[in-house]
């Protein structure tokens, strides 16, 4: 977030140093909230990375879907909800924003950055695959915001 | 349990049991994740039928699952067959014998993993209850 401003009055200067006091508070939040998810991703890869954590059948999370993960999650915009994270048993990490069993929508990310997404929204169900290249995609954001809107 | 010599196919009405055998596929509002009706490597999912079972058979089955599985049974969410039935998803009779005659699988998965997660998704919606270790336990004791 950056702010402009063009007033030199004293009446600006105390509004610029609130505005900042603000931003800086409102960072300070979203980087707790943000810093949890992050850390949450951490453990899900940490814990497939002890083998005796998964059983034969499961496939252990790689670095490299850690770190989009990571990437995924250091991209969500300023103030936007942070998920709820686990390991799969595929090797993904999914993140998911729940509500309710009808107001919910996951995000999977695989190897070779590739996203697969599945929301409910009511009766509505929509889902996707596309490569995630360092911007989370328009089409994810708005359900993500529509899980949490009325 | 079900007769193994005659093995009906699966009614609409019919109450079908999922094992809840990984921690991450409750909520802590006490729904179930879609986790819980993802096939991941497969294209189709074990459900055990209620017809004909006793909670404890039914409860057997799901210890014995975990067992081989090395898992912990947390407990099991209940689905009605016909909302196992839509797009490309049916249940269909899988007895497993001689133990498990009521066993039977959500079949018709496609490949691709969103659409398997937008109808795990849409199958964890419609749950119609669950029990968990304590509550089963409490009701086998009272039955």
């Amino acid at each position: 977030m950056s702010i402009v401003t063009s007033g030199i009055s004293d009446a600006a200067k105390i509004l610029e140093q609130t505005q900042r006091g603000i931003e800086r508070r409102c960072d300070l939040a979203v980087t707790l909230s943000r810093q949890q998810a992050l850390d949450a991703v951490w453990e899900a890869w940490q814990a497939t990375e002890d083998g005796w954590r998964i059983s034969a059948d499961e496939t252990a999370i790689t670095s490299e879907v850690r770190d989009a993960a990571v990437r995924f999650v250091e991209s969500l915009p300023l103030g936007f909800p942070q998920p709820a994270v686990s390991a799969e048993p595929d090797g993904h990490i999914n993140l998911e924003w729940y509500r309710n069993p009808r107001r919910v929508i996951s995000v999977s990310v695989g190897p070779a950055d590739r996203l697969h997404w599945a929301a409910l929204i009511g009766s509505e169900s929509p889902r996707g695959s596309v490569r995630f290249i360092d911007r989370v995609p328009e089409s994810i954001l708005q359900y993500i915001a529509r899980v949490f809107q009325g | 349990m079900i007769d193994p010599e005659q093995i009906p196919d699966v009614a609409d009405n019919e109450s079908l049991a999922r094992f809840i055998v990984n921690s991450n596929e409750k909520r802590p509002d006490g729904k179930v994740s879609h986790k819980l009706f993802m096939p991941y490597k497969w294209v189709e999912l074990s459900v055990n039928r209620h017809r004909e079972a006793t909670l404890e058979e039914t409860w057997q089955v799901g210890s014995d699952v975990a067992k081989q599985r090395s898992k912990t049974l947390f407990g099991l969410a209940n689905i009605r067959a016909n909302k196992c039935r839509f797009e490309t998803l049916n249940v269909i009779p899988d007895p497993i014998l001689p133990g498990n005659p009521n066993h039977a699988n959500i079949t018709g998965y496609p490949t691709a993993k969103e659409d398997q997660m937008a109808l795990a998704t849409q199958l964890a919606a419609s749950i119609e209850g669950q029990l968990d270790r304590a509550s089963a336990t409490e009701r086998l004791m009272n039955c």
